[in-house]
C-alpha cells in the first residue's frame, strides 16, 4: 500500500508527524493479525454503584455490548490490539486497553465542561451552545450539611444570586434575589420552576434535586415573558431514564443549633452595679436573677431523613424519593416538620416514538410559633428587667411590676408558653409530560400540570395570656385556611435539523397558566376555657357579643403565553438564538393586556477557530452577547379597575346600614414592568479546564415601574393608584473563577469563587399624570418611640440610601450634636427633626458580593469550606439605637454607659441619628464539611457509604456591633434595617450519613 | 392503526384547547363590586350615601383629625414627650406653633375632609345613575349641604382649598384652588340653597343627618367667624341664624350637662347635629386610651393598656371655679382608684395624676390631667360608643352671648351665659352661676404666660383680651370638643399669648391657617402653599 503524501503537508509539527506515522505503521501491522477473545468484568460509577445499560464498544469496530442489571459485561473482541469504549450518557467515556480476560471499569461523571447539558426555558442545550448567562449547578456540587431547602443548597456558588436568610426561624424561607433589584411594587423574587412547573425554593426535598440553572439574563429568561424579569431558577429532579438496578439510598442528618450570638443587656448583676453608681435604671430591684432568653429558648435540634428508591429500565423506570424534615427552633415552641414525598416515572412506547413522564409531588408542613410573635418575645426578653421573678407568688405571669404597667411591656415566658400557633401547609402537584416524536428531528409536547397549595391555621391565646391578663380578652382563638389552585397546560413543538455545517433547533409552543386562590377565617374570644384552643371557635362569647369577627376571599387571574425560538449553530464556532414571547395577563388594564418579550443573543466559541483549536492550553474560550426584554407582573388582580366593597356602617333611620366604600382606583392602563437587558460574557477553560469560569457584564433598564401613586382626592376615589411610571437601572459584573489548584491521584483541591457588584439607580417616578414633587419618597420606619422615616428614595440615587440626621459629635452633657447639610455643626433638639436638616447617610444594600467554595478531597475524605461575603453597605443597628441609651424606660445594652465618641455619656432620648448606622461589611464562614467516604467492598449489600460533619454560620469577620451582619431583606425601599424584634440567627453542627444499597 | 389513533387524539385534544379560549383574559370577580359593571337602584341608595356620611367619623375621631388639631394647638390640652414612653415629637410642634408643613394634622385633616367631599360628590354621581328614585332631589341637597359642613371645616383650617363639586372628571384632572372669600361664599351659597329642601323635623330618621338646623348652624359659625374669614364681620348675620335654632329648633338643654357625653347619649335633647358611633359598627374615638396613662385601665376595666399621651395644661385647670362642676364632670385627676374603689399602687405609693408638668420636653407618666368628659365605660375596648354631639343647643346659645355682647348687648349675653352655666353649679353654689356683662367683656383669668415645672416663668396673664371672660366660658363649656383653636383665633389670642411651652409669637400669626400638606401639593401642582410657610 502506498502513502500520498499531501498527509504529511499539514502544518503539524515533525515530531507530531512521527507520532502519527509510528501509530498508522502499528495499526497496519496488528491488523494483519486477527484474534479472537472473550473479555468480561463490571462498571460501576464513581460511587462503586453498578452501572447497567453502559455500551461497550469495540473501537474501530461496530462490534458492542450493553452491560446487564449488575454492571456486567462479556464482549468477545474481534481484532488485535484491542482497544475497549465505555460510554454512557452524562458520564465520561472512557477508552480501556484490557490487560487481562477480566477488567473493572469505573466511569465518572461528565465533567468536560463542553459537553455538559444546561437547562433552559423549555428544553436543554450543550452548555457549549449556550449564547446568554445561564448558571449551572450541578449536584455533586451542592452544599452539604444543614440543609433545609433549594436555597441553601447553592449560597454563595452562584454570581449575582444573593440568598440571605437572617433567621433563625426553622420555618424560614430564604430572600433571592438576582442582579440586584429592579421592582419597588411587584415582586421581587426570581421566578422558580420546578421541572417547568411554578413553585418555590422548598417544593421539593433537597435531595431529589438533580441540578439548579439559573438563567441570570434576559436573553435567557425573555422566553418566561412578564416573570422573567428577576431572573428564572430551574430546579431538575431527579429521574432515572436508563437501565439501573434497584437501589435505596438513606441520607440522615442531625443538627444541634444554638444563637450565634447575644445581644449584650444589662443582667441582674451589671443592673445593681450600674445603679449603685448612680445611673438611672428605670426599674425597681425585683429581688430575682432572670436571664429572660434562657426563659424562652434552648437549643435546637434537627433531623433529616431521606429515602430514595430508584429502579427500572432505559423503557420504563421510576425514582422514588421520602423526606422527612423534624426541626425545633431554638426559642420554645418553634418548630418545622415537614414530608415530602416524589414520585417520578418515565415510560417509553412505540419505538420510543411516544416518551411519557409522570411526576407526583406531596408536601406538608406542620410549623409551631410564628417569627411575628417569637420575634415580639425576643424583644420583651432583651427590654425585661433582669431583677423581676417570672412568675407572681400565685404562679401565674408576673406582668406588673411593682404594680406599675409599663408601655408595650409584657413578660416574654408568658407570650411564648401562652401563645398557641399551629400552622399547616400542604401542597400536592401531578404533572405529566408528553413528547411525540412525529419526524426526525420533530417532536411535540404536552405538559399539563395541577397544582394545589392548602394552608390550615389555627391560634389561641390562653387565659395566661397578656391578652388576658392584661387587655381582658378573656381567650383569644381564631382559625383561617386558603388555597391557592394552579393549572398549567403547555405544548411546545420542536425542529432539530443538521445540515452540513448548519445546526437548527426550532421552538414554539402554548402556555396557559389559570390560578385561584380563596381562603376563609374567623376569630373569637372570651372563651369559658383554655381547653379547646383554637378547636372549638364558637364556644366564644365575642361572637354573640358583635366583636368577633370573620372573612373569606376569592380570586383569579389568567396569564396566557405564546413563544418561539430559534437556535442557530455554524460550524460549532458562531451560535445565535432569537426567542419571543407574546404573553397576556388578565391582572393587567384593559389597554394593555398583551405584550411581547423578545430576545437576541450570539455566541463566538473562539476556541474552535482554526488560529486556536490546536492550542491546547484552551479548551473554551467563548465570547457571548445578548439582548432581550422581561416584565414584571403587579402581584395583585384587579388593579385595574373601580372597586367596591361593603365597609363601614351608615347609622340611617335607627339601623346600620353597610356603606358602600371603594376600594381602589381604576387604571385600564396598567400593565408589566419592562426590563430591557443588555449582558455581554467571556467563557474560560484554560489547562485542561484546570482554571475555568466565566466573566459577565449587564445594564438593566427598567421602565413602566409600578408604584403607588399618591393622587388628589377629589378627583380620585382612592388617595392613591398603582401606575406604570418610574424608571431604574441596574448595571454589574458577575465573575465565577473555578480553579483546580492541586490534583494529584490522592489529593483534589478544587476552588470556586464568585464575585458580584451591582450598582443600583432609581432614575425616574414621573410622567406628564403621575409625578412625587421632588423627586423623592422617604420610606421606612424606626419604630416607636422614636418615628422617625429612615430612607429616602430618590431620583438618581440609589434604592437603599439610609436619610436621617448626621450625628458627628456630642456635648458634654451628653446632648447629640448634628451636622447640617449645609455643613454647620448644632447641637439637636426636636425642633431639628425635620427634612431641611437631613441627609443621605449610607446604604443598606451591599454594592459587592462574594463566594468562595474551596472543596479537598484526600483519599476518601472530603473537606469542603464555603466563605460569603457582602461588602460596601450600612446597617442601622435599631438595638442600640433604642436600648443603647440610659434615657429608655426599659432594659438597655450594657454599653449603655460607654462614652459617646470617647467623650461623653448619651444623655438624649431615643433617636434616629447616623450614630447607630454602621458598617456592614462582613466575611463569614458559611460550612464546612468533612466527609468519609467508606471502603463499602467488605459489605455485601452496601454500594456505599458517606458520613459526614459539617458546621454551618460558624464564625463572621465584621465591625457590626449587632448581631449578625446577615440581615433580613424584606421591603426592598427600606434596606438595611436591623430590627430589634427578630429571630436572631443560629449556627449549626450537624453530623450525616449517606448509605445507598 | 392503532398507535395513529392516539396520535390523532393527543393532537385533537391539544387543539381543542389552543381553540377554547386559549386567549381569554377575563377577570372574574368574586368578592368585590365592580363600578364599572355594577348598575345600582334605588335600594342601594342608603349604601351609596353612606360613605359620604360616615367619613364625618374620620372627620372628627380620626388620627391627628380635628378633635386633636382644636384641643392640642390650644391652651387647654397638650400631648408632651412622656419620659420612657414616648408622644411629643409632632406634638411639641403642633403646641409650640413651630409647625411647617409637612405636618400630620393638616396631612389628616385634609385627608379626612377631603374624603368626605369626594364621598359626597361621588354619591350624587352614582344615585343620578339611578332610574326611578323618589325625591332625589331632596337627597341631593341634603348631600350638597353635608359637602357645605366639610367645606366649612376646609376653609377654618386651610382657607385656599380646591372647590371640587363632580366625581366624573377627566383622568390627570388636577383641582384649581380657591380663593378663602371664594370658599366663603361657597359654603354659604350652598347652604342657602340646600335650606329649603331640608328636613326640619326632629325625628329619629334624621338622627345623625344634616337638617335645617345643622345648615343652620354651620352658617352661624361661618358668620361669627367672617371677620377672621374675609375680614367683614357678620354679627348681626350669625344672631339670626341661631335665633331660629333656639326659637324652633326644638331643642332643650339637658339637667346635667354630661348627659351630652354619655355612651348612650343619642336623641338626646340638646344635641342639634351628631356624629353617631357604635364600639362595635362605627368605632372611632380612641381618645380614653390616648390620654389615659397605664394606671387608669384598673379603674376603668379597660381591655388594654393605655398609652399615655394628652394631658390637660395646668394653666387652663387652674382657671377653673372650684364649684363648677364641670373641672370634675371633665378632668380626671388626684388619688386615683381601680374599679372596685381599692386604691391603685405603683411603686410603694396610689398612683395619682397631678396638675402639673414639667415641659413639652418632658413629662413623668402621672403629670397632667386627665379629659374623661366623653363616658369611659367599664370593660372599654379601644372605640368607644358616645355619638359626638358636633352642634348642640348650648353653641347656638353661647353663639347667641357672643354676639349680643360683640354689639352692644352685654346683659342680655350674660343672661344666656347664666342660663348654660346653671347646671353646673346648681349642687355645689347656684349663685355662681350667674355671671354679669361686665365679667364677659373683661379680661381672661387664664395666667397666660410661659410656665415650666409648675412656675410661670414669663407672665403675661390674660387681663388684656377683649372679651376674655367670654373666652374663659367657652373654655369651660366646650373643652374636648374640638373648638378652642377657632376660638383663640377668633379672640386674637392664638399668636399672642403664651402657654405651658408655647412662646407667643406675633409674627407666626399666619400659622392660624393650617401649612396645605405637603403630600397634596406633590400630588396636585397646581397648589401653593399658605403664606408664611416654607415653600
Amino acid at each position: 500500500m502506498k502513502l500520498s503524501t499531501h498527509v504529511f503537508k499539514s502544518a503539524v509539527t515533525s515530531s507530531k508527524r512521527d507520532k502519527m506515522f509510528c501509530t498508522f505503521l502499528l495499526f497496519v501491522f496488528f491488523s494483519s493479525f486477527s484474534q479472537h477473545q472473550k473479555i468480561s468484568g463490571k462498571i460501576t460509577d464513581a460511587n462503586n454503584l453498578p452501572l447497567p445499560g453502559v455500551s461497550v464498544l469495540e473501537k474501530n469496530t461496530t462490534n458492542a455490548v450493553t452491560s446487564d442489571f449488575d454492571g456486567n459485561f462479556e464482549i468477545t473482541t474481534k481484532g488485535n490490539n484491542v482497544i475497549l469504549v465505555f460510554s454512557y450518557v452524562g458520564l465520561k467515556s472512557k477508552e480501556v486497553k484490557p490487560d487481562g480476560k477480566t477488567i473493572n471499569v469505573i466511569l465518572e461523571s461528565e465533567t468536560n465542561e463542553l459537553t455538559e447539558v444546561v437547562v433552559v426555558g423549555y428544553g436543554t442545550q450543550k452548555k457549549e451552545r449556550v449564547t446568554s448567562a445561564i448558571a449551572t449547578i450541578k449536584e455533586k456540587d451542592f452544599t452539604r450539611g444543614a440543609i433545609r431547602d433549594a436555597s441553601d443548597l447553592i449560597r454563595g456558588k452562584v454570581a449575582g444570586l444573593t440568598i440571605s436568610n437572617g433567621s433563625g426561624d426553622p420555618g424560614a424561607s430564604s430572600n433571592i434575589s438576582l442582579r440586584g433589584v429592579s421592582t419597588l411594587q411587584g415582586n421581587a423574587a426570581p421566578l422558580v420552576l420546578i421541572n417547568g412547573v411554578p413553585g418555590g425554593m422548598n417544593t421539593v426535598a433537597p435531595n431529589d434535586i438533580a441540578s439548579i440553572d439559573i438563567l441570570k439574563d434576559a436573553s435567557a429568561a425573555a422566553i418566561y415573558g412578564t416573570r422573567g424579569a428577576n431572573g428564572v431558577i430551574l430546579i431538575t429532579t431527579k429521574t432515572v431514564n436508563k437501565d439501573i438496578a434497584p437501589t435505596i439510598t438513606y441520607s440522615t442528618f442531625a443538627t444541634i443549633n444554638n444563637f450565634y450570638n447575644k445581644a449584650d443587656f444589662l443582667d441582674a448583676t451589671q443592673q445593681r452595679n450600674f445603679r449603685a453608681q448612680g445611673l438611672r435604671i428605670p426599674y425597681k430591684d425585683g429581688g430575682a436573677d432572670t436571664n429572660w432568653l434562657d426563659q424562652i429558648s434552648g437549643s435546637g435540634f434537627a433531623q433529616n431523613h431521606n429515602l430514595a428508591l430508584k429502579g427500572g429500565n432505559i423503557k420504563t423506570n421510576y425514582t422514588v424519593n421520602l423526606n422527612y424534615i423534624d426541626e425545633t427552633g431554638v426559642f420554645n415552641n418553634t418548630f418545622n416538620k415537614e414530608y415530602r414525598f416524589s414520585f417520578d416515572v418515565n415510560h417509553s412506547m412505540f419505538n420510543d416514538k411516544l416518551k411519557i413522564n409522570l411526576n407526583l409531588l406531596n408536601g406538608t408542613q406542620n410549623m409551631g410559633l410564628s417569627e411575628g410573635t417569637v420575634a415580639y418575645a425576643y424583644r420583651q426578653a432583651m427590654i425585661r428587667n433582669p431583677t423581676a421573678p417570672i412568675y407572681n407568688s400565685d404562679g401565674t405571669y408576673l406582668e406588673k411590676e411593682d404594680g406599675q404597667t409599663k408601655f408595650q411591656y409584657y413578660n416574654p415566658v408568658g407570650i411564648i408558653n401562652e401563645t398557641i400557633e399551629d400552622r399547616n401547609r400542604t401542597w400536592q402537584r401531578f404533572s405529566a409530560n408528553l413528547t411525540l416524536d412525529l419526524l426526525s428531528g420533530w417532536n411535540v409536547g404536552a405538559q399539563l400540570s395541577k397544582n394545589k397549595d392548602t394552608f390550615l391555621n389555627g391560634y389561641a391565646e390562653t387565659k395566661k395570656h397578656y391578652s388576658n391578663t392584661i387587655n381582658l380578652r378573656n381567650g383569644v382563638a381564631s382559625r383561617n385556611t386558603g388555597t391557592t389552585d394552579s393549572d398549567l397546560v403547555e405544548i411546545t413543538s420542536k425542529y432539530h435539523k443538521i445540515l452540513d455545517k448548519h445546526e437548527f433547533t426550532v421552538l414554539g409552543g402554548y402556555s396557559y397558566q389559570y390560578i385561584v386562590n380563596e381562603g376563609f377565617s374567623a376569630n373569637n374570644s372570651d372563651f369559658p376555657t383554655d381547653a379547646f384552643s383554637y378547636n372549638n371557635l364558637g364556644s366564644g362569647n365575642a361572637l354573640t357579643d358583635g366583636l368577633a369577627g370573620m372573612g373569606s376571599y376569592k380570586d383569579d387571574n389568567t396569564l396566557i403565553g405564546f413563544f418561539g425560538r430559534v437556535n442557530y449553530n455554524f460550524n460549532s464556532k458562531y451560535d445565535l438564538l432569537v426567542s419571543i414571547r407574546r404573553e397576556g395577563s388578565s391582572k393587567f388594564g384593559a389597554n394593555y393586556q398583551w405584550g411581547n418579550f423578545p430576545a437576541v443573543s450570539a455566541g463566538w466559541s473562539i476556541n474552535n477557530e482554526s488560529f486556536l483549536k490546536d492550542v491546547e492550553t484552551v479548551n473554551i474560550l467563548k465570547l457571548r452577547a445578548g439582548y432581550g426584554v422581561t416584565g414584571v407582573i403587579p402581584n395583585d388582580p384587579y388593579m385595574s379597575l373601580t372597586l367596591y366593597n361593603y365597609e363601614g356602617y351608615f347609622y340611617n333611620d335607627g339601623k346600620w346600614v353597610r356603606g358602600l366604600e371603594p376600594v381602589s382606583n381604576p387604571n385600564p392602563d396598567l400593565r408589566w414592568e419592562k426590563t430591557t437587558e443588555v449582558n455581554m460574557g467571556l467563557d474560560f477553560g484554560f489547562f485542561n479546564n484546570r482554571i475555568s469560569g466565566s466573566v459577565d457584564v449587564y445594564s438593566k433598564k427598567t421602565i413602566d415601574m409600578l408604584w403607588r401613586y399618591a393622587v388628589p382626592s377629589p378627583p380620585n376615589i382612592y388617595d392613591s393608584t398603582i401606575a406604570n411610571v418610574g424608571k431604574m437601572e441596574n448595571k454589574g459584573i458577575e465573575i465565577l473563577l473555578n480553579t483546580i489548584p492541586v490534583k494529584t491521584d490522592n489529593f483534589v483541591w478544587n476552588s470556586s469563587m464568585t464575585f458580584s457588584h451591582n450598582k443600583n439607580k432609581l432614575t425616574s417616578l414621573s410622567n406628564n399624570l403621575y409625578q412625587i414633587e421632588g423627586d423623592y419618597v422617604n420610606r421606612g420606619n424606626t419604630g416607636d418611640p422614636i418615628s422617625f422615616d429612615t430612607h429616602r428614595l430618590e431620583v438618581g440615587q440609589s434604592l437603599g440610601n439610609f436619610w436621617g440626621l448626621k450625628s458627628v459629635d456630642i456635648t458634654n452633657d451628653g446632648q447629640w450634636i448634628v451636622e447640617l447639610p449645609d455643613g454647620t455643626r448644632k447641637t439637636l433638639d426636636p425642633s431639628m427633626y425635620n427634612d431641611t436638616n437631613k441627609q443621605y447617610l449610607g446604604n443598606g444594600i451591599p454594592q459587592y458580593y462574594a463566594g468562595w467554595t474551596n472543596t479537598f478531597s484526600y483519599k476518601k475524605f472530603d473537606l469542603s469550606m464555603v466563605l460569603t461575603g457582602a461588602f460596601d453597605f450600612q446597617i442601622l443597628n435599631s438595638q442600640r439605637m433604642f436600648y443603647g441609651n440610659s434615657k429608655t424606660d426599659y432594659n438597655m445594652l450594657s454599653s449603655t454607659d460607654d462614652k459617646v465618641y470617647g467623650k461623653a455619656v448619651l444623655n438624649y432620648n431615643p433617636t434616629y441619628v447616623s450614630y447607630y448606622i454602621e458598617q456592614g461589611d462582613y466575611i463569614k464562614i458559611d460550612n464546612i464539611t468533612l466527609s468519609y467516604n467508606f471502603d463499602v467492598k467488605p459489605f455485601k449489600f452496601i454500594n456505599a457509604m458517606r458520613l459526614y460533619v459539617s458546621g454551618n454560620n460558624l464564625a463572621t469577620f465584621t465591625k457590626y456591633k449587632g448581631l449578625d451582619p446577615e440581615i433580613k431583606r424584606e421591603d426592598p425601599t427600606s434596606q438595611g434595617m436591623d430590627n430589634r424584634d427578630k429571630y436572631p440567627s443560629t449556627t449549626g453542627m450537624t453530623l450525616g450519613l449517606n448509605v445507598t444499597f | 392503526m392503532k398507535n395513529k389513533n392516539i396520535i390523532y387524539k393527543i393532537l385533537a385534544s391539544g387543539l381543542l384547547l389552543l381553540g377554547t379560549g386559549c386567549t381569554n383574559l377575563d377577570e372574574n370577580v368574586y368578592d368585590k363590586v365592580i363600578g364599572e359593571e355594577t348598575k345600582f337602584k334605588a335600594e342601594d341608595l342608603a349604601s351609596l350615601m353612606a360613605p359620604a356620611y360616615t367619613s364625618f367619623r374620620e372627620v372628627y375621631w380620626g388620627w391627628d383629625a380635628a378633635f386633636c388639631l382644636y384641643e392640642e394647638s390650644s391652651d387647654l390640652i397638650v400631648t408632651p414627650l412622656r419620659n420612657g414612653i414616648g408622644w411629643g415629637d409632632y406634638y411639641i410642634t403642633m403646641h409650640q406653633h413651630t409647625y411647617e408643613a409637612p405636618l400630620p394634622h393638616a396631612e389628616g385633616n385634609w385627608a379626612y375632609l377631603f374624603g368626605g367631599v369626594n364621598n359626597v360628590n361621588k354619591a350624587i354621581f352614582q344615585i343620578e345613575q339611578i332610574p326611578d328614585l323618589e325625591n332625589k332631589e331632596t337627597v341631593f341637597q341634603e348631600l350638597r349641604a353635608l359637602r357645605a359642613i366639610y367645606y366649612y371645616l376646609l376653609l377654618d383650617n386651610f382657607r385656599n382649598v380646591p372647590i371640587v363639586t363632580k366625581y366624573d372628571l377627566p383622568k390627570g384632572f388636577l383641582p384649581e384652588q380657591n380663593t378663602g372669600k371664594e370658599v366663603y361664599d361657597f359654603v354659604e351659597s350652598e347652604l342657602k340653597g340646600a335650606l329649603p329642601y331640608l328636613s326640619d323635623k326632629k325625628e329619629s330618621k334624621n338622627y345623625g343627618k344634616v337638617t335645617t338646623w345643622a345648615a343652620k348652624m354651620t352658617l352661624a359659625k361661618l358668620y361669627l367667624n367672617a371677620e377672621v374669614y374675609i375680614g367683614t364681620p357678620k354679627w348681626n348675620e350669625a344672631l339670626a341664624q341661631v335665633n331660629d335654632v333656639i326659637n324652633n329648633g326644638g331643642f332643650v338643654l339637658t339637667a346635667n350637662y354630661l348627659d351630652n357625653f354619655i355612651i348612650e347619649n343619642q336623641f338626646s335633647t340638646e344635641q342639634i347635629f351628631s356624629i353617631p358611633f357604635d364600639q362595635k359598627k362605627a368605632a372611632g374615638s380612641y381618645w380614653p386610651f390616648k390620654t389615659l396613662a397605664a394606671a387608669s385601665q384598673a379603674t376603668y376595666e379597660l381591655a388594654g393598656g393605655p398609652w399615655n399621651g394628652s394631658g390637660g395644661i395646668p394653666q387652663f385647670i387652674d382657671t377653673y371655679d372650684p364649684d363648677d362642676q364641670r373641672l370634675k364632670d371633665c378632668w380626671l385627676g388626684g388619688k386615683q382608684f381601680d374599679s372596685k374603689g381599692e386604691p391603685i399602687m405603683e411603686g410603694g405609693k396610689q398612683f395619682e395624676y397631678i396638675n402639673y408638668m414639667t415641659d413639652v420636653n418632658g413629662c413623668e407618666p402621672n403629670e397632667g390631667y386627665r379629659m374623661v368628659k366623653y363616658e369611659i365605660g367599664k370593660g372599654q375596648i379601644a372605640q368607644t360608643s358616645n355619638d359626638v354631639p358636633f352642634y348642640r343647643l348650648a353653641d347656638a346659645m353661647m353663639i347667641k352671648a357672643e354676639c349680643l355682647l360683640r354689639t352692644g348687648n352685654a346683659a342680655e349675653a350674660a343672661a344666656i351665659v347664666t342660663k348654660v352655666r346653671e347646671r353646673n353649679f346648681r349642687k355645689t353654689n347656684p349663685a355662681k352661676a350667674t355671671v354679669t356683662g361686665a365679667k364677659l367683656l373683661g379680661g381672661s383669668v387664664y395666667k397666660y404666660g410661659t410656665y415650666k415645672a409648675g412656675v410661670i416663668t414669663n407672665y403675661e396673664g390674660g387681663a388684656d383680651i377683649a372679651y376674655g371672660g367670654f373666652l374663659d366660658e367657652l373654655a369651660w363649656e366646650f373643652v374636648g370638643e374640638a373648638h378652642r383653636k377657632q376660638d383663640l383665633i377668633r379672640f386674637g389670642v392664638f399668636s399672642k399669648k403664651s402657654w405651658f411651652s408655647k412662646v407667643a409669637n406675633p409674627a407666626g400669626a399666619f400659622r392660624a391657617i393650617l401649612p396645605i400638606p405637603k403630600v397634596q401639593l406633590e400630588r396636585n401642582s397646581k397648589l401653593k402653599q399658605n403664606p408664611g410657610y416654607l415653600p
